[in-house]
This record gives C-alpha cells, structure tokens and sequence, in this order.
C-alpha cells in the first residue's frame, strides 16, 4: 500500500494541527510515548497511547518527534558504523543492530553480515532474507550481556524465543520454521532486560523472509 | 545499565544535539524555527552531569538507550511547557466548518491547522481499530510498521487503513472540507 498525494497532504495537515496545541495533564509521559513508538509496552498499552494520540495534537507531535529522534540517531549511527566497516560488532545507538546471518559456504570464506545499515527510518527494519533451514539471527550490542530474543510469525505466534543468551547469536529450530509457507516473514526482536523498570535495550523489530 | 553509570563523550553530546535540532527541524519547523536550538540546550544541559569532560568515548555513550530517552523526554518537557503558555483547546468550532472548500487549503495557515484539527475530530469518529491503524500511517508508519505496533496482520491493518482512510474523508466532506 502506497501513500499516495492525498494521503500525504493529510500528514501535512496533520501536522499543522500541533500548531499551538498543548498538552493535557492527562497526557501521557513522555517516556511512555517513546517507549511505544518504539515498539516496547504491552500490544494494548501501545494501542491505549495510539489512541490518545488521535485525539491529541500535542502528543501525535511528541509521538512524530520520538520516531524523528530515533531516526536521526540511527542515521547517525549508520554514517559511524559505515566508518568503522560493516560486519563490525558496533553499538547501534537506539536500538541494538540485528542483523540476519548468512553463514559462509566454507570456512575458508568470512561470514557474510546482511547488516540492517541500509534500513530506512521506520521502527520495523524490513525483510532480510534467510534460509529456513538455516536461520541464525545475529545482532551486535554491548559486551556481557545477556539476551531476551522473540521471533513470531505475521499472525504473531511464537515461532521461538530464547532467554539469558550469551552470546548475540539464535539458530531458529528449522522444525520450528517447516510448517510455513515460502516467502513467509517472520518478526524478530532482542531485547536486555534491566535490573529496574524503564532501562532496558530493545532492538527495532526486524522482519525476516524465509526461503 | 544504572543511569549514573552512564557517560557521554563530547562527541556523543554533540551527535545527540544534532539528531534532535534536525528532528525538531522535522516535527515543528514553521512553529520552533527562533526556539530549536533553545530547546535542544535546554534538554541537553539535563543531563550535563553525565558528560565526560575531555574526548573520546564515553563508556557507554549514545549506545544507552536509557540517556536517548532522557534527552528525548526532556526536549518533550520543554515543549510541553513552552505550550503550556499559549494554550488552543481542540474542540469541534465552527472555524473549521466555515472554510470554503473550493479553495485551495495551506498546510501553514491557520486553515491547515483547522483542517488538520477536523482530521483529529474525524478520527475521533472512527470505529477505534480503523483509527489506531489510520492513526499510525498518517503518521508515517507504514502498514507493515503500524501492524507490528498494534499486533495485527498486515492484511487486516491494510484494510482497515483503507477503511479508515475512507470513513476519514467522507466525514471531512461532510465538514465541508476537502483537503
Ligand atoms: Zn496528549
């Protein structure tokens, strides 16, 4: 589905109606808005947030600006890694870099990195390409710790899930995968939970195509 | 992860302050043009006592996505108070029932902004899945994004985005409004 020039002049539109609004002592947090812009809080907590953005101005700006932030540093990330050299285990700034890993046709050959760099703005990174019989997901993030990964299908079942991963790395079960159909996308997201509330990494959701 | 671990370098400090300028620069530019850089500092000066002082990198750095947050939360407060002052109640004025449809419409002006306030009224119409999914693509997400973020299938929010998007301009039309 394509926006197309009258859906865009509604954006605009949308957009000049934050002219001057204020918020609302039962707007949100600002925490909040961030988090489930970027896809963190509960399925029905970001839909409740989502809906108070319809009817507020003020927060649908606050909402646009935190995907604009996060853009912006991901951008930025993006220019810095390029800088060091793809493949490296750099630290994506927002989100931890989740990148779909194709193993090497002989050991004499590096791992090729299918890294997320080239992804645009959204908060899903879409479709990389795997192998079902040979899927390893592979992402990169900050030394000693240890990982949360969910994998779902597009009708959000569990595909997979793993806890306490200490190394970046997850082969999804091939059996797991069997019963899909060819071409099917499957949503991966890692995450480090935190010893407190409101401090944790999450990755962006990226989707993966499955041969 | 604690927060009063974590340090930024100059150069963090510095990526950070750029992002939210140019995205302030997105969000808001007619409204924020004389304020941007203000704001910015404002939000940055928060967390001035997790800058390192001399180069090089922080420790952790913008990789912390919890110091990310803080910035951006702070740029809202700011926002959010700099509003407070110059209160707009949205509420269903006959301002936007008014304007002459046949005209064209600026996005700038204070008709932009009427319409702009009709489509939020207009949403509020809506039955609510056709106005989260709707909600989210004329914020720019795609279909693909607005569906992992409400946990539907892609088909059904590409439905009832295009459900949505139609319920959504026959109520501005019966405003009077065609934007
Ligand atoms: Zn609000």
């Amino acid at each position: 589905m394509k926006a197309d020039a009258a859906v865009e002049r509604l954006r605009r539109l949308l957009v000049a109606a934050a002219d001057r609004a204020a918020s609302s002592p039962s707007c949100p947090p600002a925490e909040a808005l961030w988090a489930a812009a970027g896809g963190e809080l509960t399925v029905e907590e970001r839909r409740r947030l989502v809906d108070h953005t319809a009817s507020c101005p003020a927060c649908a700006r606050d909402w646009r600006l935190a995907v604009a932030v996060a853009g912006e540093l991901r951008r930025a990330s993006r220019r810095r890694w390029l800088r060091r050299g793809l493949g490296v285990a750099a630290t994506v700034l927002v989100a931890i870099g989740l990148s779909s890993y194709l193993p090497a046709p002989s050991a004499s050959r590096p791992p090729v990195y299918r890294t997320v760099q080239g992804a645009g703005e959204g908060l899903v990174v879409d479709d990389q390409q795997a192998s079902r019989d040979d899927c390893v997901l592979q992402w990169s993030g900050p030394p000693g710790l240890a990982y949360d990964l969910i994998v779902l299908d597009s009708d959000l079942r569990l595909v997979a899930s793993a806890r306490g991963l200490e190394e970046p790395r997850f082969r999804v079960p091939a059996e797991r995968l069997a019963g899909l159909p060819p071409g099917s996308l499957l949503y991966a997201r890692v995450v480090v939970p935190a010893s407190s509330p409101g401090r944790r990494l999450a990755s962006q959701t990226f989707t993966i195509r499955i041969d | 992860m604690s927060g009063s671990r974590q340090r930024l370098s100059e150069r963090d400090v510095e990526t950070l302050r750029r992002a939210l300028v140019r995205a302030v620069a997105r969000v808001c530019p007619a409204e924020l043009a004389d304020r941007r850089d203000d704001l910015v500092q404002a939000s940055l000066l928060r967390l001035a006592d997790r800058w390192r002082p001399a180069g090089g990198e922080g420790k952790d750095g913008l990789s912390s996505f919890y110091l990310v947050k803080v910035a951006y939360s702070t740029l809202i407060d700011e926002l959010r108070c700099l509003r407070r002052r110059r209160e707009v109640p949205l509420e269903d004025g006959s301002a936007a029932m008014s304007l002459p449809a046949s005209e064209p419409l600026p996005d700038a002006t204070a008709q932009g902004h009427e319409i702009g306030r009709a489509i939020h009224l207009c949403l509020g119409e809506l039955g609510r899945p056709r106005r989260l999914a709707v909600m989210l693509y004329l914020q720019g997400h795609s279909v693909r994004q607005a569906a992992a973020l409400l946990g539907w299938t892609y088909k059904r929010t590409e439905n009832l985005v295009y459900r949505g998007l139609a319920n959504l301009r026959d109520c501005l039309s019966a405003r009077g409004l065609s934007p």
